[in-house]
């Protein structure tokens, strides 16, 4: 067992549900985790599908909480939202934004295709500094609470799975392919270089 | 190498540290004095070549990449003069990269991939930047080659650049490897990435590895790292596609990312900007031509209206000969050759090649070509092909580098000279065939997937040309081709018989030396799929016989065994018959086929077999052969043990096999079928029948009574079996001639042979039964006699018969003799030729049909049998049987009795004692009679029943005196004479 946890970053969309979800988990099994969201504002659901409430990276969950408290409190509660914003500002005050955070990972994971893309993309248009290698890998999570915490599980799975490997840049690949097969899904995977 | 786990150098949590230090003594290196400085690089090397691994990766994890090279170069480009000490330390550093890019071997999937970061990082020291080379700010410092004074006076330019370009190589190559990870591929699209970038004059080499990597994805890669892979390239196509020298490339670039499922708009978004272009200080006189407006790529698309009004240049024109990469000019050769014509026969000719399964490359990378046959399309295809053939050291672009190198080496130097990526033949493997022809989105259903826009060879020249080639392959490609026809035998029935029809050719092109072996094995192949197949109501097994040009020994061997499929028999059968109609040549050798089905154990298969045969044997040109066959059959019944051929070839034939009802009837079979066809055959039987053993007999006779009577009784053949009646075939004639009157009344003719047949030749009276109602009533008579003395059994049927009594249906037959006459001939047989008892016996079975013989019936035989004369002997036992059955005849056989008196009954002994006994019976009604006698026989009768003359006398005593006056004196004598006591006893 290293020494050392891995550094992980949990990245969704809005940094709301799906990577707070393994972020709540992931640091309660002693990862160094941070969440993040790569969407250039934070969308949490409205009345009506058209009609989200959108935020930027700047409001605090608390904020949000209650902005949405004030607008219906019935709708959201019902519908999770405001128990999700509850414990969301337990683990930290507000979402972050991928992009905007220069720190170094070992491993960073995406809860859907697009978020991938917009993850790998931004690491490779950083200019090279270290040649510190960092993994990414896509675990498609359909944006709704149960879903997010069987997501949550897997990723920690995963982590966990990676975390006790001998030398993680060897043997990574192989055990992806494994969990695959184990979990019946399929990750993307890329290695970028800070 | 003083360092932890491996885990914990990639972690990264230590090792940017120890990065650090390792550059921060190689800057001071570059700066402290020269005798420390030697101790300094000593103690990096120790510690990057030390033994472990792990050194060796901390070492090229240092940032970016070859620090060494780069800080060594610094060092050395700094000073004026240069030291031993100096020497060594780049002979040190040199080594130290030559290590590091032999770790590119290695067995450690992450050491890999570090490894190729610092080959990245080497490649980029050791080339010049360019006015074009994009420069990360943080390097804008670094030391590259073009910082190298041409003159120092230790480091070699021109070594050192061509060392860059060896890199550069050595990663291409190891990108090529067939089963590089996916992990490492990864990385090396993103150093190559890199490398276009700030090295343009590499763009070329990299944009066609990037063709190659597309078309040629590992087939090691799992699906879901096939996805990865493609989202990197595209990733990375993109940033190549960004930068301003990208114009050359930019066809290229565009197809691979449309290929990759990119949308035309953010293509659009990623060229670079014109003006930008422009700008370029590279730009060479001919920037108008370049400028030249073509049309998009693969511009059909309504959305890329920006797209059009963007000046591409138009890829490098032919003249620039030696800028053209060898992939360049090989698909420049291929373009005008790639008609849809000659498209659809590489596609053909390539389905040899297609792997046992779908590579997860392939079905990851597959998507249908939507502009097939369009220009765009073709030169796509074109340059794809050329990446392969390149690759392979094929084609007119390998060929004129080949003349190239060896013209003097001088001047390359200064010019970048595309990098042959030279793989051999055998890495080429049959996962990367089949993506060539994935991208002409055709190899997975070659005959079946239409692109829509695609003219193509016709449907039936593409399996014309498959099967020609089919017919090469040896046997597991061709299972694959045959598992592949089977797949969807109905949709691809026409390249099953091309195939089927190639083999024929190839056998008929060698003949008359060739062997028929693989034209069999593609039939039997085809007929063994087919027979497997559980449901095959469309008739393409039959198709597949009949149309195929000739039918082989094996091939009719799976045709029977599809017969003797009970589901399928009706089915083989036809197509059976069909071949022995449509084949005149070899009709009878299917013909035979089916004649072994005709004794088959299976009932249905037996029965089918035996409906077609007899509309076979209707047809003249088959008769005899029919014919032939059942006698053969039949006549093996007069061996005394069944012969083998009754056995299947596989069973073991025992010699000693006793015949059983299922051989004999093996035997019998088609025969009978046959029989009611041709009534001729009947005298076949009888002659087999005589030679018999007796189990065969009986056999025989339970077989034959459905068919003979189905024959009738007006065949002539079988009444000239009857005529004829062959020694020893008794017991079959008879039995013919049962089975024939059983229901129906016998025709004169037949009574007539019968008749004949007994008394010319065969006095059995046993033959005259069945035609008992046939013959004249004297005959009948006549043969009453020999009838009653046959067994029981056969006495009963013959009074069945004779008196209609045979199962219900007696009223058909008319017998010649009415129930009467026939009780009164049985009295008149005369026993000189028949004994009593037999008599009675039969007598007895007409008293036992009471429904027929009823109190009329024998009033009138008594009233016959009392007037003859003389007397028949059993007279008085049918008075008495015919009184007991019916009582209320008492006044009738009172008058019987009264008559015999007057025929005087005392002279025949046997009716007289009869008389007695019927007397002393029906006392008291017979005393009337019984006063008639005469008195010597009054006499007679008190002597034999003495209990009579009391009740008698009585009788008489109770007259009236006018009635006793009638009593005659002599009478009363007798009456009294032994009753004189009685009166005195009574005074």
């Amino acid at each position: 067992m290293p020494s050392s946890p891995l550094r992980v970053a949990v990245v969704c969309s809005s940094n709301q549900n799906r990577s707070m979800e393994a972020h709540n988990i992931l640091s309660k099994r002693g990862f160094s985790v941070r969440s993040f969201g790569t969407g250039t504002h934070v969308k949490l659901p409205g009345p009506a599908p058209d009609k989200p409430n959108v935020y930027d990276f700047k409001t605090t969950y608390d904020q949000m909480y209650n902005d949405l408290l004030r607008k219906d409190k019935e709708l959201y509660t019902q519908n999770g939202i405001l128990h999700m914003l509850d414990r969301n500002k337990r683990i930290k005050p507000r979402p972050e934004r991928f992009q905007n955070c220069k720190d170094i990972f070992d491993l960073i994971l995406t809860c859907e295709e697009r978020v991938y893309d917009q993850v790998v993309e931004d690491l490779n248009s950083r200019e090279q500094e270290t040649c510190q290698p960092v993994h990414v890998i896509n675990v498609d999570i359909q944006d709704n609470h149960e879903e997010a915490t069987l997501g949550a599980f897997l990723i920690c799975e995963l982590c966990q799975c990676i975390q006790h490997t001998e030398d993680m840049e060897n043997e990574i690949d192989e055990l992806l392919q494994e969990f695959e097969e184990k979990s019946g899904r399929t990750f993307l995977h890329t290695v970028c270089f800070y | 190498g003083a360092y932890g786990s491996g885990g914990m150098w990639t972690r990264g949590s230590i090792g940017p540290w120890t990065a650090w230090g390792v550059v921060d003594l190689l800057n001071q290196a570059a700066l402290i004095s020269n005798d420390s400085k030697i101790n300094i690089l000593k103690q990096v090397s120790g510690e990057t070549l030390g033994a472990r691994f792990q050194a060796k990766r901390f070492f090229i994890l240092g940032p970016p990449g070859a620090l060494t090279p780069r800080a060594a170069s610094q060092w050395m480009v700094k000073s004026k003069v240069i030291s031993e000490l100096q020497e060594a330390c780049w002979e040190m550093v040199s080594a130290m990269a030559s290590d590091i890019i032999l770790l590119l071997d290695s067995d450690n999937d992450g050491i890999r991939t570090h490894a190729i970061k610092f080959v990245e990082g080497l490649i980029i020291t050791l080339s010049p930047r360019m006015p074009d080379s994009d420069v990360p700010k943080r390097h804008e410092n670094d030391i590259s080659l073009e910082r190298i004074p041409k003159d120092h006076p230790y480091i070699k330019y021109n070594v050192l650049w061509e060392e860059g370009k060896a890199a550069l190589e050595q990663l291409l190559k190891f990108m090529v490897h067939p089963a590089i990870s996916s992990i490492n591929l990864t990385a090396a699209l993103g150093s190559l990435a890199t490398i276009a970038r700030q090295r343009p004059m590499f763009m070329a080499e990299v944009i066609q590895a990037y063709e190659t990597l597309h078309a040629n994805l590992p087939p090691t890669l799992a699906k879901s790292q096939v996805s990865s892979v493609r989202k990197n390239l595209k990733l990375h196509l993109l940033s190549v596609l960004r930068h301003p020298s990208s114009g050359d490339f930019q066809p290229q670039i565009t197809t691979l990312l449309v290929d990759l499922g990119t949308q035309q708009a953010e293509i659009a978004r990623s060229m670079p900007n014109p003006r930008d272009v422009r700008k370029r200080p590279r730009d060479e006189p001919d920037a108008a031509l370049k400028k030249m407006k073509i049309e998009p790529p693969l511009g059909e698309d309504d959305e890329d209206k920006d797209l059009e009004q963007v000046a591409v240049p138009a890829p490098k024109a032919s003249g620039q000969g030696s800028a053209q990469s060898d992939t360049d000019i090989t698909a420049e050769f291929l373009q005008p050759l790639l008609t849809p014509e000659n498209v659809a026969n590489l596609v053909l000719i390539s389905m040899v090649y297609l792997p046992e399964t779908m590579p997860a490359s392939f079905q990851a990378t597959y998507t249908p070509v939507e502009s097939a046959g369009t220009e765009a399309q073709i030169k796509h295809l074109s340059r794809l092909m050329a990446t392969q053939m390149t690759a392979a050291g094929l084609g007119p672009g390998v060929e004129q580098t080949k003349h190239l190198k060896e013209e003097p080496k001088e001047e390359k130097t200064a010019k970048p000279e595309s990098v042959v990526i030279k793989r051999r033949l055998s890495a080429l493997s049959q996962g990367q065939a089949i993506s060539v022809l994935g991208a002409q989105g055709s190899a997975a259903n070659p005959l079946e997937e239409e692109a829509p826009q695609t003219k193509r060879l016709p449907r039936w020249a593409r399996v014309k040309i498959l099967a020609s080639l089919v017919t090469q392959f040896e046997v597991p490609l061709k299972s694959e081709v045959l598992a592949f026809v089977l797949d969807d035998i109905r949709g691809r029935l026409d390249l099953a018989f091309a195939w089927l029809f190639q083999e024929y050719n190839a056998y008929l092109s060698r003949y008359p030396s060739g062997s028929l072996d693989h034209y069999d094995e593609c039939l039997i192949g085809l007929l063994s799929g087919l027979q497997e197949k559980p449901d095959q109501k469309d008739g393409i097994f039959t198709k597949v016989v009949l149309e195929a040009p000739l039918i082989t020994e094996s091939a009719l061997e799976v045709i029977r065994k599809y017969c003797e499929d009970e589901s399928r028999t009706y089915l083989g059968m036809s197509t059976l018959r069909d071949l022995i109609f449509k084949r005149p040549s070899r009709q009878f050798q299917y013909l035979h086929v089916l004649l072994d089905l005709s004794s088959h154990e299976k009932d249905k298969v037996r029965q089918q077999a035996l409906l077609f045969i007899k509309r076979m044997y209707e047809k003249d040109q088959l008769r005899e052969y029919v014919e032939k066959f059942a006698l053969n059959y039949l006549q093996l019944l007069v061996h005394p043990n069944p012969p083998s051929v009754l056995f299947g070839a596989d069973k073991d034939t025992e010699v000693a096999a006793p015949w059983t009802e299922e051989t004999i009837k093996q035997c019998l079979y088609l025969y009978l079928a046959l029989l009611p066809h041709n009534h001729k055959l009947i005298h076949e039987l009888a002659s087999v029948y005589t030679e018999a053993i007796a189990d065969i007999k009986r056999t025989v006779l339970r077989v034959i009574e459905q068919p003979i009577r189905g024959m009738g009784m007006n065949s002539p053949e079988l009444l000239l079996l009857v005529e004829n009646c062959p020694k020893g075939a008794e017991t079959l004639v008879t039995r013919c001639l049962h089975s024939l009157t059983d229901k129906v009344p016998p025709s004169p003719e037949l009574v007539k042979r019968v008749r004949d047949l007994y008394h010319k030749r065969l006095p059995d009276v046993r033959f005259l039964i069945p035609v008992l109602n046939g013959l004249e009533k004297k005959e009948v008579i006549q043969a009453l006699p020999k009838l009653i003395k046959l067994n029981p059994i056969v006495v009963k049927e013959v009074f069945n018969r004779l008196l209609g009594t045979q199962h219900g249906e007696g009223t058909s037959a008319v017998s010649p003799l009415n129930p009467g006459e026939l009780l009164i001939a049985l009295h008149n047989i005369d026993s000189s030729k028949c004994d009593m008892k037999s008599i009675i016996k039969a007598t007895n079975l007409c008293f036992a049909e009471r429904n027929v013989y009823t109190s009329e019936v024998l009033a009138v035989v008594m009233q016959q049998l009392m007037e003859q004369s003389p007397l028949p002997m059993l007279l008085m036992r049918t008075v008495i049987q015919s009184l007991t059955m019916y009582p209320r005849l008492g006044g009738f056989v009172m008058n019987i009795l009264s008559r015999l008196i007057m025929k005087q009954v005392w002279k025949y002994p046997k009716v007289w004692e009869g008389f007695i006994k019927c007397c002393q019976r029906t006392k008291p009604q017979s005393f009337q009679v019984v006063l008639q006698l005469p008195p010597p026989q009054l006499a007679a009768v008190f002597e034999k029943c003495p209990e009579l003359r009391e009740p008698l006398l009585a009788h008489v005593r109770s007259f009236t005196p006018h009635q006793q006056a009638h009593v005659p004196l002599s009478t009363m004598a007798i009456l009294e004479a032994s009753a004189k006591q009685e009166p005195e006893a009574k005074d």
